[in-house]
């Protein structure tokens, strides 16, 4: 009997998707609904729960935390935006230049942060960051002539600090995006921009970064929805996520923070809930600026 | 005095690599400073950090590391890694298959679905999963950790995109020698999927290795803890453990790294289908 179903070429494909949304269904589209069924609640523990209505939404848009997280999700977005698109960018022109010899062991040394996890990633900077002279990283600086700075400390730097570990650990993935994208780009068109007197500034801007534009695009929304989900990172560095003077307080700190130190789980939903419509609207709008719908007709 | 174009190109190139070299001495830094930060004593770390080799080498971050759950963390990693492939891989696969083979209705509803899912992030999901399997008494055990995880939309969407491109003759050719459909999901579209799948295993390894939240949120008792969840907890307020920290970010690298070196291919293309952040 059932092996005749596996001859039946109308009842096989839904044996063969019947695990898949089995696990879908109760993993994921359940919990988002149920998602939604609490952020309209008012929970103490797990079982008692008072239906609340909308009031977890409006304290959430008047929580000057949540405010506060969104603020230092969008500056540590936008940072990205200027670290990890122009710097992979050139790195990979340069590595696909004849001039470049040993591509792949670049490539390689790049790449290996992004495998390393974030927990590590924070706990080793940790260290180079150290507020002290003898620190790395004010060592470093300081033979460009900087003074010694507070890193981890000082309320301006914690947005920063964040931003160059990321620099570190994904440079090397984007870089990849990119030279995959270049190898796409005919030598010809340099040539004959060459030819017709363009330097290399201009061949840069009128033919690398015009015709990188959809990879360009996929970098910057991967960026965008990395950034408003960064946890890691501020979790490890200050010990829980207790950045100085909220500085580097996150949306997912805070929803980690609201679950499991308060045991608002309720409350704690609605900033689920709103983190996944602040990422799903502005991918959406980003996507839309920069027409990517059209180009797809 | 003028430079001849070949040697305006050999100065090129010597700048090329010199910067190269340059940069990858800067992001080679941390990983140079994890593993000399791991044979120094815990205060030597900060206040002598400019010291490029420890003064007096000591390993008794290694040693005190067995004092604490690290190897079980590492099993329940390697737990939590090897049962995500396997299992994910194979609902992944299946359903892969048939939404890349067969027509059947509401086909394509439910694919959109599925990969729209893919949209929204794990963070709205974590509380109700966190609820539902502490109510169902599966928190802390690895079903727990792994089931949430296996039904991943991205697997689904990567597996079916490979598996268009396999000719349908041979599936036809096949079905003429009597295979069933079973047959040729599983001796001939699963051997030639190879690359795909090896892709989405390094990824969903990856991701059991070097995740944080998940597991925080699912392992609640020190012995349950995976290898991220484990060393986030000896950064604690309370007595910061450096040494033991960085001994044991390098016993966790160390694998991964050794494997990436052997199959670059299949860590590229499962991470850039994945680009997974956080």
């Amino acid at each position: 009997m059932l092996k005749n179903l596996f001859y039946n070429k109308k009842v096989v494909p839904w044996i063969f998707i019947t695990p898949f949304l089995l696990f879908f269904t109760v993993f994921k589209v359940w919990p988002i609904v149920y998602s939604a069924y609490l952020s309209l609640h008012e929970m103490s523990g797990l079982n008692t729960s008072n239906f609340v209505g909308l009031q977890n939404y409006f304290e959430v848009f008047s929580d000057s935390d949540f405010l506060k997280a969104v603020w230092n999700n969008t500056k540590y977005m936008i940072g990205t935006m200027i670290t990890l698109i122009p710097i992979p960018l050139i790195f990979a022109v340069l590595l696909d230049s004849k001039h470049c010899k040993g591509k792949n062991i670049y490539k390689a040394i790049l790449f290996i942060p992004t495998l390393t996890s974030l927990v590590i990633a924070a706990a080793v900077f940790k260290i180079l960051l150290y507020e002290g002279e003898a620190g790395i990283i004010n060592t470093i600086i300081g033979l460009f002539g900087f003074s010694p700075q507070k890193w981890l400390i000082s309320p301006y730097l914690t947005i920063p600090s964040v931003i160059l570990i990321a620099t570190w650990r994904w440079t090397g993935m984007n870089l990849i995006y990119f030279t995959t994208g270049l190898t796409g780009i005919s030598q010809e068109l340099y040539e004959s921009a060459s030819i017709d007197g363009a330097n290399m500034l201009q061949r840069f801007f009128y033919i690398t970064v015009p015709l990188l534009k959809p990879i360009i695009i996929f970098v910057a929304t991967l960026n965008l929805i990395g950034g408003y989900k960064l946890f890691t990172e501020v979790f490890m560095l200050w010990d829980g996520g207790a950045s100085p003077g909220k500085s580097a307080l996150t949306m997912a700190v805070l929803l980690y923070r609201t679950a499991f130190s308060y045991f608002e789980l309720g409350y704690a939903s609605t900033i689920g809930f709103v983190m996944a419509l602040i990422i799903l609207v502005l991918s959406l709008i980003q996507l839309k600026i920069t027409g990517f719908f059209n180009e797809e007709e | 005095m003028s430079i001849k174009p070949k040697q305006l190109d050999r100065i090129k190139t010597a700048l090329v690599i010199l910067f190269f070299i340059f940069v990858s001495l800067l992001f080679i830094i941390p990983f140079y400073w994890m593993l000399v930060s791991s044979f120094k004593p815990t205060g030597e770390i900060f206040t002598d950090s400019l010291s490029l080799l420890p003064k007096n080498p000591i390993i008794s971050s290694y040693t005190n590391l067995l004092g604490t759950h690290f190897l079980r963390w590492y099993l329940n990693t390697m737990i939590f890694a090897v049962g995500y492939v396997i299992l994910g891989l194979f609902v992944c696969s299946l359903a892969g298959f048939a939404f890349a083979k067969y027509k059947f209705k509401f086909r394509n509803l439910i694919f959109i679905v599925i990969v729209a899912a893919q949209m929204l992030p794990i963070h709205m999901q974590l509380i109700p999963l966190f609820i539902m399997l502490t109510k169902s008494g599966i928190v802390n055990t690895y079903a727990g950790l792994i089931f949430p995880m296996i039904a991943n939309p991205l697997g689904l969407f990567f597996v079916r995109q490979y598996m268009l491109g396999i000719p349908d003759d041979l599936m036809n050719a096949a079905r003429v020698d009597g295979a069933s459909e079973w047959q040729i999901y599983y001796k001939i579209i699963l051997p030639i999927s190879k690359p795909a799948l090896g892709a989405m295993a390094i990824l969903f390894s990856l991701f059991a290795w070097n995740n944080l939240l998940w597991p925080l949120i699912v392992m609640r008792t020190e012995e349950m803890f995976t290898l991220s969840v484990g060393l986030s907890t000896l950064i604690g307020q309370y007595r910061p453990q450096y040494g033991m920290l960085m001994a044991g970010s390098t016993l966790a690298v160390l694998p991964i790294v050794l494997l990436f070196l052997k199959m670059q291919s299949y860590f590229i293309s499962g991470l850039t289908a994945g680009s997974i952040k956080g």
